[in-house]
């Protein structure tokens, strides 16, 4: 007849495999802190179950995953609490058109647009300009491969907690916003990315959960572009060219 | 000082390690350049979707950036730890589970792995994957079916036995023996450390 022991015992294999529930886990890891018998063939049984991931076909990942695990890791910081579940990252709706100059837009909307770049650009109305902190947490250095800058809000996103991650060499950049106001009815947030030549280019647009959060992907090209901004524009695919100077902004190199 | 990314690359995988817990992001970089393509491949023969198999590398790397602090080096690899997280986070995926798996360290060594310059690491792999999958098929089918069904599909012993209509007695003793085997075989061959 089994005893507990052995009960407990024949659960070990299961136990390096990784397929026992949370319950089972935790009796049997209990059990194993007093037998030495069953640490001993747990140690030994997880010595085969190591090497199993080795045995699949190689598969060669899309170049753009490291750019996409880059991005992520650097927009959290290590040791934070665990969501419920995996973070969902949405990527921005695809523009239906393609991004504008500001001379090719109307007369009203390029005056504003103007306004804005050079606001901007100067950093007018947003204190100081933003500095890149790159460590994810305090006493790490700057980190070349993926790169964190601050963006500042004013107005009614002046509580607003946003950061952009970019890893220029992939050309991907993430945003994390969170505190964010739910925009008027009917409007959307509206990203942009400014040009050192002052253009700004249409880079998706957005709405937060009901909490104030959203982490969104840029899938544009972000060469030649040095900031990031936000403005609240009509919904529900925003427009061509911002019609009102940035909520929220910050620098990008 | 800082090890630079260049640097990084040189280190072994310890010293990797280290290099994330300290929060450097340059350290996940060459991670991913050192086990990103096992990583994912992992990922892909659990998952058979390549969109998934990459939300679940990209996860992986979160979580293991994320929990670095409570990595241990003297308790296993960090490519040992690398790829439970990603086959946790698969199978996570595959079952559709609310609950992120706990990865557990037991004391493994494995041998041939992640040290030295990339075209002997690639060799290594090469090497180590020809060898487990030797190792795997010289098990007798039924062993065999029950390391993968627990390991690749993330089934229960009970799920096991229900799915091929034998005692919940006889899928432990498969997957016991063929475990025993499988350690035999490879400890044979110097790729896994005896007791």
């Amino acid at each position: 007849m089994a005893t507990e022991h052995d009960e407990l015992a024949s659960a070990v294999p299961a136990l390096v495999l990784g397929s026992l529930t949370a319950g089972e886990r935790q009796q049997l890891m209990l059990h194993l802190e007093g037998c030495a018998d069953c640490r001993a063939l747990a140690a030994r049984l997880a010595r085969g179950a190591a090497v199993l991931p080795m045995e699949p076909d190689p598969v060669e990942p899309p170049a753009r995953l490291r750019g996409r695990v880059l991005a992520a890791v650097a927009a959290v910081r290590p040791d934070a609490p665990l969501p419920a579940s995996p973070l969902p990252i949405p990527a921005l709706r695809r523009r239906r058109r393609l991004p504008l100059p500001l001379r090719s837009v109307s007369l009203g909307l390029a005056a504003a647009a103007a306004a804005f770049v050079l606001g901007t650009v100067a950093g007018v109305g947003f204190g100081h300009l933003s500095q890149p902190f790159g460590p994810a947490h305090q006493g790490q250095v700057a980190a070349p491969a993926a790169a964190r800058y601050p963006l500042h809000g004013m107005g009614t996103m002046a509580g607003v907690t946003a950061d952009a991650v970019v890893v220029r060499r992939d050309g991907l950049a993430l945003v994390d916003f969170r505190g964010m106001p739910q925009p008027p009815a009917g409007q959307v947030y509206e990203l942009w990315l400014l040009t050192g030549d002052g253009r700004a280019l249409p880079a998706g647009v957005f709405v937060p959960d009901s909490q104030g959060s959203r982490v969104v992907v840029l899938t544009q090209d972000l060469r030649g572009a040095t900031r990031l901004a936000v403005t609240v524009e009509r919904g529900p695919d925003g427009t061509s060219a911002p019609s009102q100077e940035p909520q929220l902004s910050g620098r990008i190199i | 000082m800082t090890p630079s990314r260049r640097e990084l690359s040189e280190q072994s995988d310890p010293e990797l390690a280290a290099a994330i817990v300290a929060g450097q992001i340059d350290a996940v970089d060459v991670l991913f350049t050192r086990y990103g393509r096992v990583a994912y491949s992992l990922a892909i023969r659990i998952l058979g979707d390549p969109g998934r198999a990459e939300d679940v590398v990209q996860d992986a790397f979160v979580r293991v950036w994320k929990r670095a602090s409570s990595f241990d080096a003297r308790r296993g690899s960090l490519r040992a730890w690398l790829l439970t997280v990603v086959r946790n986070c698969a199978i996570d995926h595959l079952r559709g589970s609310l609950h992120e798996r706990e990865e557990m360290q037991l004391q493994v060594e494995v041998r041939a792995e992640g040290e030295g310059s990339n075209p002997w690491r690639e060799v290594s792999q090469s090497l180590e994957r020809d060898a487990v999958r030797v190792a795997l098929r010289s098990l007798p089918g039924e062993q065999r079916q029950a390391i993968e069904l627990a390991y690749y599909g993330g089934y229960s012993q009970q799920e096991i036995a229900r799915m091929v209509d034998a005692p919940l007695g006889t899928i432990k003793g498969r997957t016991r023996l063929g475990l025993e085997k499988l350690c035999s075989y490879l400890q044979g061959r110097g790729l896994i450390d005896g007791d």
